[in-house]
């Protein structure tokens, strides 16, 4: 028997069903953009200190989507607070830390809350494209043959 | 694919054990190579969130367009230098004024949150080589303008400082007037405030440190903002 996520397959396999099981790519995004709107804001720890708390927020928004991001990994049974706290903190940001990190951040922020959002667990496979195209023309001509044959 | 196409065990996995007649419906409606039951998104599950969103997103941008948002105006509390080599001004006034930081402003110290200053206002004012600096604990904020051959114009300019010097000559100048009486440049103080008023003023070497300021238009030709270990 080899089934799929044994750990004895290696780490790949492991890896796809640990993937497999949480909105992963939301997630991850979620915590890119927190990420990315932190490595925007350039003011030195000294400068936000005199500015006071209105400094402050601007690092503690895209702090809260890095960790939401990060929980929603980790966490994913309370992915619809995540994404709720993470869309709200991306917005925010605009406000807050330089237009969202020049807006890259806050997208990639927003984009991934709305994907954790609409994340469901336990969905049927996907079906490609080419696939599902040809089952429509199999059933078509079945539906033909049938014709014809009345 | 990876993994191998193992589809008479697929209900064993310890993914789905309770599942095991599902995944069976699933591979008997005849999708071929289906793997496992993975999680995924749902695209109008998660429209439900990005549409609001990005109403949420399109308003913030519009108040930002239109200036609605960022603009209430407390003072900051962090006083900033201005100098400049000569200021022509026509139409100016003088009187003191009680400026009002924002609530819990870190900024208040033992002041209460208010600064005395007094404000100057010049009808028309034409500033050369102006600049500016704020210091913000380890950097300063520059701008320079107006150093080049057309000058820095303002219209309506009203400066809110603790400190002013220079060297300065006025036309026409009434000292000790109500500050809720002043004429020449469209501004009236509070009333029972000394103030002073004259048509026109000249300052040479001037240097101000000043709370606020606001213009009606101020045009900076030349302008060059940047962080500098110096300041003005």
């Amino acid at each position: 028997m080899s089934g799929t996520d044994t750990p004895h397959e290696g780490w790949r396999p492991a890896f796809r069903g640990w993937r497999a099981r949480r909105p992963f790519v939301g997630g991850l995004l979620l915590t890119l953009g927190g990420t990315w709107i932190l490595l925007t804001e350039k003011a030195s720890l000294k400068v936000v200190i005199h500015i006071g708390m209105t400094g402050l927020v601007g690092y503690l928004l895209p702090v809260v989507m890095v960790v939401c991001g990060l929980l929603t990994l980790f966490s994913p049974s309370q992915r619809l607070f995540y994404s709720i706290l993470g869309v709200l903190c991306s917005l925010g940001s605009w406000v807050t830390s330089n237009l969202g990190g020049f807006f890259i951040g806050l997208a990639l922020g927003a984009v991934g809350s709305c994907m954790i959002f609409g994340w469901l667990p336990d969905q049927e496979p996907r079906v490609s494209r080419r696939q599902r195209r040809k089952a429509a023309r199999v059933s078509a001509q079945g539906i033909g043959d049938g014709a014809e044959a009345v | 694919m990876a993994s191998s196409p193992d589809v008479p065990s697929a209900d064993n996995t310890p993914e789905n054990p309770g599942s095991g007649s599902l995944s069976d419906t699933s591979e008997t409606t005849g999708t071929t190579g289906g793997q496992q039951r993975r999680g995924r998104v749902r695209a109008r599950r998660a429209a439900v969130m990005a549409v609001p969103a990005t109403l949420g997103l399109a308003g913030l941008a519009i108040l930002t367009a239109q200036g609605a948002l960022g603009v209430s105006f407390s003072i900051s509390g962090m006083p900033f230098t201005v100098t400049a080599k000569s200021l022509d001004g026509t139409g100016f006034e003088q009187f003191g004024a009680l400026d009002s930081m924002a609530d819990n402003s870190p900024n208040a110290g033992d002041t209460g949150g208010q600064v005395l200053v007094v404000t100057s206002a010049i009808k028309n004012a034409t500033l050369d080589s102006l600049c500016q600096s704020v210091d913000l604990g380890g950097t300063n904020l520059l701008i320079k303008a107006g150093s080049g051959s057309s000058k820095v114009q303002a219209t309506d300019l009203t400066t809110d400082s603790t400190e002013l010097t220079g060297d300065a000559s006025f036309n026409n100048i009434e000292i000790g007037n109500d500050a809720s009486t002043l004429t020449k440049a469209g501004v009236k103080g509070p009333l029972g405030v000394f103030s002073q008023q004259a048509d026109t003023v000249h300052i040479d070497n001037l240097r101000q440190t000043n709370y606020a300021t606001t213009a009606g238009v101020f045009k900076l030709p030349g302008l060059k903002l940047s962080f500098s270990s110096s300041g003005c």
